[in-house]
């Protein structure tokens, strides 16, 4: 059994009147990777939101190694960040900058490793996510696949051992789809990371997911392995796959 | 009845001083915006080359504009000024009725006015755009500071830009008055010039530097702030939140930099 690496205690948002997550709790294992599902607009990024630190608990806490990301001091919240990895539903592409600057930024600004090796590794995954020779170009000027894989190599480049992908595979053709799942589970594989996922991609997550959290009307109401969701007879659940 | 009656009375009151609370935190949060900004500009390691690309486009890229301002002031200043003192057979003070204008008054006020314009505008879509499309969540999702790395260049490079153009306004308006004044007109040149040298004193260039400085934080700091905080400033979503952010900032950068530049000159005079 993997070791719990974050939980939801209770946690509860709004957002002015509007309740999103009401005593969410659930976990995330070390090494696993989690998707999250659950209907659109349901909370599913607002979860992953939380856990970078983007959005802070009405009420209730978020426990990372069993201790309270609300009570540790900045420094410790600044080396949990650099542990951490973000990847956008929109990309947050910098659209001024170029597409190898964009990948190099989270190296030029929070390590001191010399240019040369900088641009190494921004080379190196360029070239692992079918990127070669766009270096040059800006966001912009790239097909929306393309954005999404610039911001997979941004998210990948710190060699993160946790990492959020909020939906990761919208706008990306079939076969695309399964690069960045397959890609997913093998860099899992090879930097040992844990993943969250919030997808819409099913069953196709589930081949690359060790557990699933299923979100709906403000709670969790699955949690547990894909093999057992498939068995599951929550008739939302039901509903929710079989469409 | 008499319930309603006080609250007809006190509704104006109530609604007056929660307008003045907003005001007052909104300044709260652009002070603090632009205090955090400045310091973390200092922190190292320094980020030169981004200060260097900032006084390049708050700096460099208004120069012109300052200099075709600056010209046509003194030109303007040049003739009016001739046409009121000859009036009086002072003509031979022109050169001193210019050079204080512009150095004590005009230059650091329309050289402000201008780069507010210009790049306060540039700087506040730019952060709004930013802003609404995630890239300042990403730094932060990077571990990277976003004041640090966004507003500190930009401050600090609005702090040696502003006082470097009023400068080039200060001498291109000048000239641009002795063009009209001593080319155009019949002002002989060593007496334009004699009277700039012998009437100006170096507390009057100081005044005017103050200012610029001043006028360097008050521009820096509200468009940033507006920039940096679309959507927290009323104005909507998406590209009407940033042109109502861009609007604000402008229009309220300007209101600001005549009431402190009346607050400025009171004291300095």
């Amino acid at each position: 059994m993997s070791k719990e690496i974050i939980t939801f205690k209770n946690v509860v948002k709004s957002f002015g009147a509007n309740l999103v997550l009401d005593k969410v709790s659930f976990s995330i294992f070390k090494g696993e990777i989690t998707a999250i599902i659950g209907k659109s607009g349901i909370g599913k990024s607002v979860i992953l939101k939380h856990i970078i630190g983007l959005l802070s608990p009405d009420s209730g806490e978020i426990l990372f190694e069993g201790n309270s990301l609300s009570n540790i001091s900045d420094k410790k919240k600044s080396l949990f960040k650099q542990k951490c990895s973000y990847m956008f539903q929109g990309n947050a592409l910098f659209d001024s900058m170029t597409v190898f600057d964009n990948i190099a930024l989270p190296l030029t600004e929070t390590t001191k490793s010399p240019i040369f090796e900088i641009k190494k590794k921004v080379e190196d995954i360029m070239e692992k996510l079918d990127l070669k020779g766009i270096g040059n170009r800006y966001p912009a000027q790239l097909s929306g696949g393309m954005q999404k894989r610039v911001a997979l190599a941004r998210a990948l480049i710190t060699e993160p051992e946790i990492l959020l992908f909020d939906e990761p595979t919208t706008g990306l053709d079939p076969i695309r789809k399964k690069e960045a799942h397959r890609m997913i589970f093998d860099y899992k594989d090879k930097f040992g990371f844990t993943g969250v996922v919030v997808s819409h991609e099913i069953p196709d997550i589930f081949e690359i997911s060790q557990r699933i959290a299923m979100i709906d009307n403000k709670k969790i109401i699955f949690e547990g392995t894909p093999q057992e969701i498939v068995k599951n007879d929550h008739p939302v659940i039901i509903e929710f796959l079989s469409k | 009845m008499k319930h309603i009656t006080n609250n007809i009375a006190t509704s104006p009151f109530i609604f007056l001083g929660e307008k003045t609370l907003e005001i007052i935190k909104k300044l709260g949060r652009v002070v603090i915006l632009f205090a955090k900004g400045l310091f973390f500009g200092f922190i190292p390691p320094f980020q030169f080359s981004k200060i260097i690309y900032q006084i390049y486009f708050i700096g460099a890229k208004s120069l012109l504009l300052i200099c075709l301002i600056g010209s046509f002031t003194g030109m303007v200043l040049g003739l009016q000024g001739y046409y009121t003192l000859v009036k009086f057979g002072a003509e031979g003070m022109l050169g001193t009725a210019v050079a204080l204008s512009i150095i004590r008054e005009l230059g650091p006020v329309l050289t402000a006015l201008m780069i507010t314009g210009r790049a306060g505008s540039a700087i506040a879509a730019e952060l709004g755009i930013m802003r609404n499309s995630e890239q300042i969540d990403a730094l932060k999702t990077m571990n990277i500071n976003p004041i640090r790395f966004l507003i500190s260049p930009k401050i600090i490079a609005s702090i040696i830009s502003f006082p470097l153009l009023t400068a080039a306004f200060d001498v291109v308006g000048i000239s641009g008055g002795f063009i009209t004044g001593s080319l155009l007109l019949d002002i002989d040149t060593g007496t334009y010039f004699s009277s700039i040298q012998s009437n100006l004193a170096i507390s009057d260039i100081a005044g005017g530097f103050i200012k610029s400085i001043v006028f360097a934080f008050l521009v820096a700091g509200i468009c940033c702030y507006y920039g940096y905080y679309t959507h927290k400033t009323g104005g909507g979503f998406g590209a009407k939140g940033v042109s109502q952010s861009t609007t604000s900032a402008v229009v309220t950068s300007s209101v600001f930099i005549m009431a402190v530049d009346y607050v400025l000159t009171s004291f300095l005079l």
